[in-house]
C-alpha cells in the first residue's frame, strides 16, 4: 500500500516461512552469479540458517527481503573464495581461440563484430533472451564466468575479484576483457547478430 | 604510438573497470574517430554493460526467473527447522 506515508519498520517475518516466500527470489539471485544449481541451493540453505541465528538483530530499516539478500552476498564471496583457493594464481585460463579468431597477427580485426538488431536491454522482458544470456554465462569457463558475474551482477570491484577468485591483479582485467568478448560474441550469435 | 584495434578492444573493456590514463584515452578516443568497427565494438559493450545493470536490478517482484525444485525447498525446510529448534 502506497499512501505516500513513512511506512514502519519492517517486521521479522516467521521464519517456518521464509523458504516459501523468499526461497526462490534468493536462489534464482545465487544462481545467476554461481552459475550452479546444487551451489546455489546450498548457498540459500546456508543464508536461512545465518539468518536464524541473526534474527534478534534485524531491526527492521529495510525489507526482510533485502536483508536476506545482503546475508546471501556474502555466501556467494564465500562460495567463489572457496572454490578458487586451490587453483594457481597466474592460472587465467588461456583462452587461445578467442585470441586467435578475433584478431591478426597485427592487431587488426578478422572476426568483426557485426551491427545488432536490437537493444539487448529492452529484451529482459523475453523469456527465451533471458535463457540465451544464462546460455552464455555458462559457456565461459567457471572462473572467467564467476568474473563476469562478480563484476556485472555484483558490481564487485576488481581489486576484490582478484583476490576472492585468486587471481593475480594484472590478470584480471585479462579475464574481464576475454568474458566480455566471449559474451558478446555469443549473444551476437545466439540472438542479437540476426534479423527477428 | 596509435593503438591497433586489438589494444583499443582491451582500453575500452578496461575503461569500464578503471580509469585509462589520459594517453591511454585520447589514444583511443582517436582511434575511434576513424574505426567504425571499434566504435562498434564498444557501443555493443556498452550496451551490454547497461544490460547487466538492468538484470541486477531486478528485484523480484516478477517471479524469480530461476526456481527451486520442490524436493530442494523441502530439504532447506527441514534445516531451517532443526535451526530454529536450535536457537529459539
Amino acid at each position: 500500500m502506497d499512501d505516500g506515508q513513512q511506512p514502519e519498520n519492517e517486521h521479522m517475518t516467521e521464519p517456518d516461512t521464509w523458504v516459501d516466500r523468499y526461497g526462490d527470489y534468493l536462489f534464482s539471485y545465487a544462481f545467476q552469479r554461481v552459475n550452479d544449481r546444487v551451489a546455489a541451493e546450498d548457498i540459500v540453505q546456508d543464508t536461512f540458517v545465518a539468518a536464524l541465528v541473526a534474527r534478534t538483530k534485524f531491526k527492521g530499516k529495510s525489507k526482510v527481503k533485502t536483508w536476506l539478500t545482503g546475508i546471501l552476498k556474502h555466501k556467494v564471496i564465500d562460495h567463489f573464495r572457496k572454490k578458487y583457493k586451490e587453483l594457481p594464481k597466474d592460472n587465467i585460463e588461456l583462452t587461445a581461440d578467442l585470441a586467435n579468431t578475433e584478431f591478426n597477427e597485427k592487431g587488426e580485426w578478422k572476426n568483426k563484430p557485426s551491427k545488432w538488431s536490437q537493444d539487448p536491454g529492452k529484451l529482459l522482458e523475453q523469456r527465451e533472451f533471458m535463457e540465451v544470456i544464462h546460455k552464455c554465462i555458462a559457456g565461459l569457463s567457471s572462473r572467467l564466468a564467476s568474473a563476469f558475474t562478480l563484476r556485472e551482477l555484483e558490481d564487485e570491484s576488481t581489486e576484490t575479484i582478484c583476490k576472492v577468485l585468486n587471481i593475480s591483479p594484472t590478470n584480471c582485467w585479462v579475464m574481464l576483457h576475454r568474458a566480455r568478448s566471449l559474451m558478446r560474441l555469443c549473444l551476437e550469435k545466439k540472438w542479437l547478430g540476426a534479423k527477428r | 604510438m596509435m593503438p591497433t584495434c586489438k589494444e583499443v578492444s582491451e582500453r575500452v573493456s578496461r575503461s569500464l573497470d578503471e580509469k585509462l590514463t589520459l594517453k591511454e584515452r585520447i589514444g583511443v578516443w582517436i582511434h575511434l574517430s576513424m574505426c567504425g568497427i571499434c566504435s562498434l565494438y564498444k557501443k555493443q559493450l556498452d550496451l551490454m554493460n547497461h544490460m547487466f545493470k538492468k538484470v541486477a536490478a531486478e528485484d523480484g517482484s516478477e517471479q524469480p526467473f530461476f526456481t527451486m525444485s520442490d524436493k530442494a525447498k523441502e530439504t532447506i525446510k527441514k534445516a531451517v527447522k532443526e535451526n530454529m529448534d536450535k536457537t529459539e
